[in-house]
């Protein structure tokens, strides 16, 4: 009899830990300030788990709180349908309607306040030791109608993203964020729908250049085996033309719009087309549009960096340095297209 | 009904080898166009090794001689003729380097610096220009070469177009390698 309650209770607590820290050894277990300093950001997104595990169990607690109901008056022998069981009924429902609000809007506020203290306590500070000067804004982001304008996003009709970042290198101005951008789709039976058609990292970088024209790469998306492009902006041809460089392999992974056939030729250099070549084989699909001294990347990575994490793993490794780490993959991708269009120059 | 379907096969070859025809064109304009490129890029860099030449009067007896040597890029010249004032200008402008190293007060000069930015530049310009050339020349000659249109190209007398051929090419090579 001792063995079967422990074993109830070894499977109730794997079962708790399951919904609270997706481990089912993995105790949950709040931070301690004593040794961390980053407990209070640590506790705020557990409790965010919390609430999320309580609206979880909301149903079943409905469910058991019925079952109870109904066994009570089954017991006093009062009908199902009387003035009095209805009266019972509605109350527990009203009841139940009252505490899942409640336990939203909590976990909306938790939420809310856990994010901004990781924004305050974390990210504020990474940033700021990375890039000394820069400017964080957690809720901006980039214009996406300006980086479609530019070429180097799909077509779309709503765009949000998070953690705009304005530095400086070498004097001039850049700028980052995370971005998502939506489309209105119709479904089979013509019910409308939001498709993501981007999700990842926007870039807009300045470089010293003295090119005059404009260039667009994007990586190459093709539909039973012809090259599309897949809602990116296009231009009359008497604005933009196709441009094929000596290069097949780069052909065939990537398509390069540009105003004239010179400048498309004085950026994509041989150079170039393998820099690109092997970031796309590492990074994955990405638009870049160069002219003058502005490049623009879009990345369609299919995350966001520096989101506070979801996780009870990843909320446990929470520190600055981590955060820094990010940056620093953020500086190093904008400094692999830096490179990358800088290529001619490394060439010589 | 016969003449009708050889009249149809007739009009249908007309209009294939006048499209073939206004392709072949076009195609040998964007040469032309991309050899003008290479021509405005070689002008270019020929004003700026003038100036290089003139910016290393006085630090050497070996100028004049340099300058004699630099044959003048002009606009209208044949493949052949490009090919010649891109290895003399190469050749010159190795021969500028090596003064230069000779001569440390001359490099360390804002106008010999100066210089050697614009040639960098147009050194890009000109590699860009190229490879443009190249890249059409390659377009035109795989136009003309395919069947059908092999045909309407001998017909219509356009023969495969030149690429620019680097005679030093080896020696860049060696000399790179060691």
């Amino acid at each position: 009899m001792d063995l079967w309650n422990k074993d109830a209770e070894d499977s109730l607590r794997k079962l708790g830990n399951i919904f609270l820290t997706g481990d089912m050894n993995t105790d949950f277990s709040f931070s301690s300030a004593k040794d961390d300093p980053h407990a209070e950001i640590k506790n705020a997104l557990k409790k965010k788990r919390l609430y999320l595990a309580a609206f979880a169990f909301l149903p079943a607690f409905g469910g058991i709180v019925g079952a109870l109901v109904m066994g009570i008056l089954h017991l006093f022998r009062i009908p199902v349908y009387g003035r009095l069981s209805m009266t019972i009924i509605y109350i527990t429902a009203i009841f139940g309607t009252g505490l899942t609000i409640r336990v939203i809007k909590r976990w909306r506020g938790q939420s809310r306040d856990a994010k901004a203290a990781y924004d305050e306590a974390i990210m504020a500070k990474a940033v700021q030791e990375m890039m000394p000067g820069a400017v964080l804004e957690p809720d901006g982001c980039m214009d996406g109608m300006e980086l479609y304008l530019r070429g180097v996003v799909p077509d779309f009709d709503d765009f949000q993203g998070s953690y705009l970042i304005r530095y400086e290198k070498n004097g001039k101005a850049c700028t980052f964020s995370n971005l998502t951008l939506t489309r209105r789709e119709k479904d089979r039976n013509d019910n409308y729908y939001n498709k993501a058609v981007f999700v990842g990292q926007a870039y807009a970088l300045r470089y010293k250049s003295r090119m005059r024209g404009t260039v667009r790469i994007m990586t190459t998306t093709q539909l039973l085996g012809r090259e599309i492009l897949s809602g990116y902006r296009k231009l009359d041809k008497d604005q933009e033309e196709k441009i094929e460089t000596e290069n097949e392999i780069f052909n065939q992974q990537f398509d390069v719009y540009a105003s004239d056939a010179h400048s498309a030729f004085y950026v994509v250099t041989p150079v170039v087309m393998e820099r690109l070549l092997a970031m796309k084989a590492k990074y994955g699909s990405f638009g870049l549009a160069v002219s003058g001294e502005r490049i623009e990347i879009a990345l369609c990575s299919g995350y966001y960096l520096f989101e506070p994490p979801e996780s009870y793993r990843e909320i446990e490794t929470i520190s600055v340095e981590k955060s820094k780490g990010e940056i620093q993959q953020m500086l190093l991708f904008a400094q692999c297209i830096e490179d990358a269009v800088n290529g001619k120059r490394t060439e010589n | 009904m016969a003449l009708l379907i050889l009249l149809t096969v007739c009009a249908l070859c007309i209009a294939y080898a006048i499209a073939a025809g206004n392709n072949f064109k076009k195609l040998h304009i964007k040469i032309q166009e991309a050899q003008a490129d290479i021509e405005v890029a070689l002008i270019k860099r020929y004003d700026v090794l003038m100036q290089s030449l003139d910016a290393i009067k006085g630090y050497t007896e070996h100028e004049e001689k340099l300058m004699l040597n630099l044959i003048k890029a002009r606009s209208g010249m044949t493949a052949a003729q490009t090919q010649a004032v891109l290895d003399n200008q190469e050749q010159v402008l190795r021969n500028v380097r090596i003064i230069g190293e000779a001569y440390p007060q001359l490099t360390s000069s804002e106008l010999y610096k100066n210089l050697q930015m614009q040639i960098t530049e147009t050194n890009e310009h000109l590699a860009a220009s190229k490879r443009l050339y190249h890249a059409n020349v390659s377009l035109y000659n795989q136009a003309i070469a395919v069947f059908p249109a092999s045909m309407i190209a001998g017909m219509t007398g356009n023969r495969p177009a030149e690429f620019l051929r680097d005679e030093n090419a080896e020696a860049k090579r060696e000399i790179r390698l060691r």
